[in-house]
């Protein structure tokens, strides 16, 4: 294929939206890349549904394919079967949260180590309605919120309103994410019926609109919120004075981080596709082409 | 208990109903669910919410043409195709411009190879060995001179093994087979034969992209997921990336109440099942004051001369039931087993959600005749008796009509079912009953005495005591039967009224007597002679 049509290619993938290029739309001229694994090579690749993205722009780059070819050769099977496939042999590389204490055991009955790497990172983040005069909190005022310590928002600067704190669902990956990431060792007060809810995308329509939406707060993952239910109604809450961004996340500088892990069969061998994907998405090219996909690589 | 509140709103539709080992806790959101708490019952900051029923009229008319399915090709099993061609259009240029776009169209779909599905070179790799190619044709809405058709392809392949051979068994079958399917819908305008677009549903000067877009938005943020362990009622079709929007030519079907969103490979925006598309249903309720499918009731004479026969053929519009207000409630009183389940329409006026609530109280004298009954019972055999009420409420037309039933078991041969039919007029809130839906004048219980005579000539002789009943007792008992169909509730169909007959009570179960619009004499009735077609 002639290069600049690779390369026409890959930038009406960032802007068509797709390949959610919140971080600036990177064009990648993948007629660069030295990594190029023919269709017939490239490896069982599955993962977690928010990783299809990433997971699309990869292949399309290592492949010097077009995304919609590419695409016909990812298949994730979402996070636990993707453990599942990986350590049965069925999947050879799998982006991930990091494994679970309930996969680790399955892969160590299987005889199977995991390598697992890091690659990106996600913001965990709290937003508020955009009319309520608080902007910032410190991680304290958050755990003193959800462990029922405070409850008004003139303790925080705010008006006199009692705060309406929605969680989510006890099994949802954000109660996890909360409770592991923010809370650690506090335990989170108990919420009435009412205030728990089910859906990511509902949390932020609750604080967004709802009839008490500005006395409410909300939680949820920092690439869910800015690229697939962004809302103007809502307002970011900055944390430690640290706003939850691309760089802020990519720094460090943001307190609550969690990551995507890259996870393989340790024996992976040197030489198979598997293994060349993995050194590849580490490295300069393999973070541009992450960040051009709107997500934030592990520096 | 059972108490629902007009404070409702999609807010608290959109609360998903969680599974729980704890009946209670079940039970406690079931209450919630009902009494309008929750996230709050707002209504300023989307405009989807509405249900703007006054627009919605309350009939359609049925095409007069006929829509058949021509078989095209059934060389062995698991390769037939068919596609589909129409009759009845008094414009025969018409007719053949849309025959042979059907056409057209399916030997394209024919000749199509594996669809571009999402990972489906991992699911169906090189090597894999077609084994079917399945094309039917449907005809999904066919009303207000539309034809509204899709054609469904199911692909069937044998995959190869590691080492790249495609082997049957030992019994001869292939180990390991793996189907995909894609659907291609097909929009008509009966008049000119010209296909229709997503805009023509709208009216002129609508903006049927964003009024789709937050329709889709709020269907999506209510069956699916950001994460991947909620426990929720899922649907296949999740954003994996930053939509902002349906395209012009997304592919849409659609039906007498709704529009219907086709999701597959050409909307890679959404992940949808594995090697298969996903159908969004939207209402037309919900763009009742932007949607023009209605507005094409052309008058009566005017529609007649597009079709060479037939009479007008009309049918009630259901209201979409996509996003009623669902509640499921289990508790244990005893050895009785209690399961109340309810779906009643958004918005629904609160004295009619009050009736509602009576029908969901169990009855304590129920409860207690079935603990009764249980002691009869080891707790080894029979362990709960089983006391379940359900209701179940829609909207047709400009009417919310309801079935309750109810049914009881409490050991072998001890079960009993009661059902009971209420229709309301939503604007006066007046329970409709039989004669109600007649015009002036019309002999409605010559017709019932007429329906129930067939019913009693084709197969339900009515007995006294294991004898025919002749001469007085058999006229006495079709009074008998007359007048409590008069007296009982109704319940309608998009095509039917429905009265619970007398005539097949047996065994503790009521039967149904459908009584269909259209068809005057003993079949049913002229939608003439029915106030529910009356503008008014």
């Amino acid at each position: 294929m002639p290069v600049k049509k690779i390369t026409v290619i890959f930038l009406i993938l960032c802007m068509t939206g797709l390949a959610a290029c919140g971080g600036g739309g990177n064009a990648v001229d993948v007629a660069s890349i030295a990594l190029n694994i023919p269709t017939d090579r490239y490896p069982a690749v599955d993962g977690s549904t928010l990783t299809i993205p990433f997971s699309e722009a990869v292949a399309a780059a290592v492949m010097h394919t077009s995304i919609e070819e590419a695409r016909t050769y990812v298949l994730h099977n979402k996070t636990h079967a993707a453990y599942t496939n990986l350590v049965d042999g069925k999947a050879d590389i799998i982006f991930v949260t990091p494994p679970s204490q309930e996969e680790l055991n399955y892969a160590k009955e299987a005889g199977v180590e995991l390598e697992v790497i890091p690659i990106l990172h996600d913001g965990f983040m709290f937003f508020v309605n955009a009319k309520n005069p608080v902007s910032s909190l410190s991680s304290d005022d958050i755990v003193k919120i959800y462990s029922g310590e405070i409850t008004n928002w003139k303790d925080l600067g705010g008006s006199d309103s009692e705060i309406t704190a929605y969680q989510r669902g006890v099994n949802s990956g954000s109660q996890t994410g909360m409770q592991n990431i923010v809370m650690k060792d506090v335990p989170m007060v108990k919420a009435p019926q009412e205030l728990i809810i089910g859906l990511m995308d509902v949390i932020i329509d609750a604080v967004a609109f709802y009839d008490n939406a500005e006395s409410a707060i909300g939680y949820s993952y920092y690439y869910y919120a800015q690229n697939m239910w962004r809302d103007d109604r809502i307002k970011y809450l900055k944390v430690n004075g640290v706003a939850p961004s691309d760089e802020s996340i990519a720094d460090g500088s943001y307190p609550f981080i969690s990551d995507t892990c890259m996870v393989l069969r340790k024996d992976e061998p040197a030489d198979s596709s598997a293994r060349k994907l993995a050194d590849w998405i580490l490295s300069d090219e393999g973070r541009m082409v992450a960040k051009g996909a709107g997500y934030v690589p592990i520096q | 208990m059972y108490q629902f509140n007009d404070r409702q709103s999609r807010d608290v539709r959109r609360l998903p109903v969680k599974k729980s080992a704890a009946q209670l806790i079940f039970f406690m959101a079931a209450l919630l669910l009902f009494s309008g708490c929750g996230p709050g019952g707002n209504e300023t900051g989307s405009d989807v919410s509405d249900v703007k029923e006054a627009s919605i009229p309350a009939y359609i008319i049925n095409n007069r043409i006929e829509f058949s399915e021509v078989e095209a090709e059934k060389t062995e099993t698991g390769f037939s195709q068919s596609y589909g061609k129409i009759s009845g259009l008094a414009d025969s240029a018409v007719e053949e411009k849309i025959n042979s776009r059907i056409h057209e169209y399916f030997l394209e779909l024919k000749d199509r190879g594996l669809p571009p599905y999402r990972g489906v070179k991992r699911m169906i790799p090189d090597g894999s060995l077609m084994l079917g190619k399945q094309i039917n044709i449907s005809a999904n809405g066919n009303f207000n001179d539309m034809l509204s058709i899709s054609f469904y392809r199911s692909l069937r392949y044998a995959l190869p093994d590691s080492d790249g051979n495609v082997k049957k068994n030992e019994e001869g079958y292939y180990e390991r087979e793996q189907y995909v399917s894609d659907e291609f819908p097909l929009n008509f305008d009966l008049r000119t034969g010209e296909e229709l677009s997503l805009k023509d549903l709208f009216r002129e000067g609508a903006d049927y992209i964003r009024l789709v877009d937050e329709h889709l938005r709020a269907y999506l943020q209510n069956n699916s997921a950001d994460d991947e362990e909620t426990d929720r009622m899922p649907i296949d079709v999740i954003p994996v990336g930053p939509w902002k929007s349906v395209s012009p030519d997304q592919k849409f079907y659609f039906s007498s109440s709704s529009l219907y969103l086709v999701f597959d490979y050409d909307t890679p925006q959404f992940q949808v099942g594995a090697g298969n598309f996903s159908v969004i249903p939207l209402s037309f309720w919900d763009f009742a004051e932007s949607i023009a499918v209605y507005d094409r009731l052309s008058a009566p004479e005017s529609s007649n001369s597009l079709y060479t026969s037939g009479a007008a053929v009309k049918e009630l519009i259901f209201a979409d039931n996509s996003h009623f207000e669902l509640s499921s409630v289990s508790e244990n009183s005893g050895r009785v087993s209690i399961k109340i389940t309810s779906s009643i329409p958004p918005n629904m006026p609160q004295p009619l959600k009050d009736q509602i609530s009576d029908m969901l109280r169990p009855d304590p004298d129920v409860i207690g005749r079935l603990n009764q009954k249980m002691e009869e019972f080891s707790e080894k055999d029979y362990p709960y008796a089983n006391y379940t009420i359900s209701v179940s409420c829609g909207q047709t037309a400009k009417y919310y009509t309801l079935r309750c039933r109810t049914y009881t078991d409490a050991g072998r041969d001890n079960s009993a079912e009661e059902e009971k039919f209420y229709t309301w007029n939503a604007d006066t809130l007046r329970e409709v009953k039989f004669p109600d839906l007649f015009i002036a004048g019309f002999d409605y219980e010559s017709l019932l005495r007429d329906l129930i005579e067939k019913q009693i000539a084709n197969n339900t002789p009515l007995y006294d005591h294991g004898a025919p009943r002749t001469g007085e007792s058999l006229a006495a008992e079709k009074k008998r039967l007359v007048e409590g169909i008069l007296a009982s509730g109704v319940w309608l169909n998009n095509n039917s009224v429905v009265v619970l007959s007398p005539l097949t009570e047996q065994n503790g179960y009521t039967g149904s007597l459908y009584i269909l619009f259209n068809f005057g004499g003993a079949d049913g009735v002229d939608s003439d002679k029915l106030t529910l077609f009356s503008d008014e």
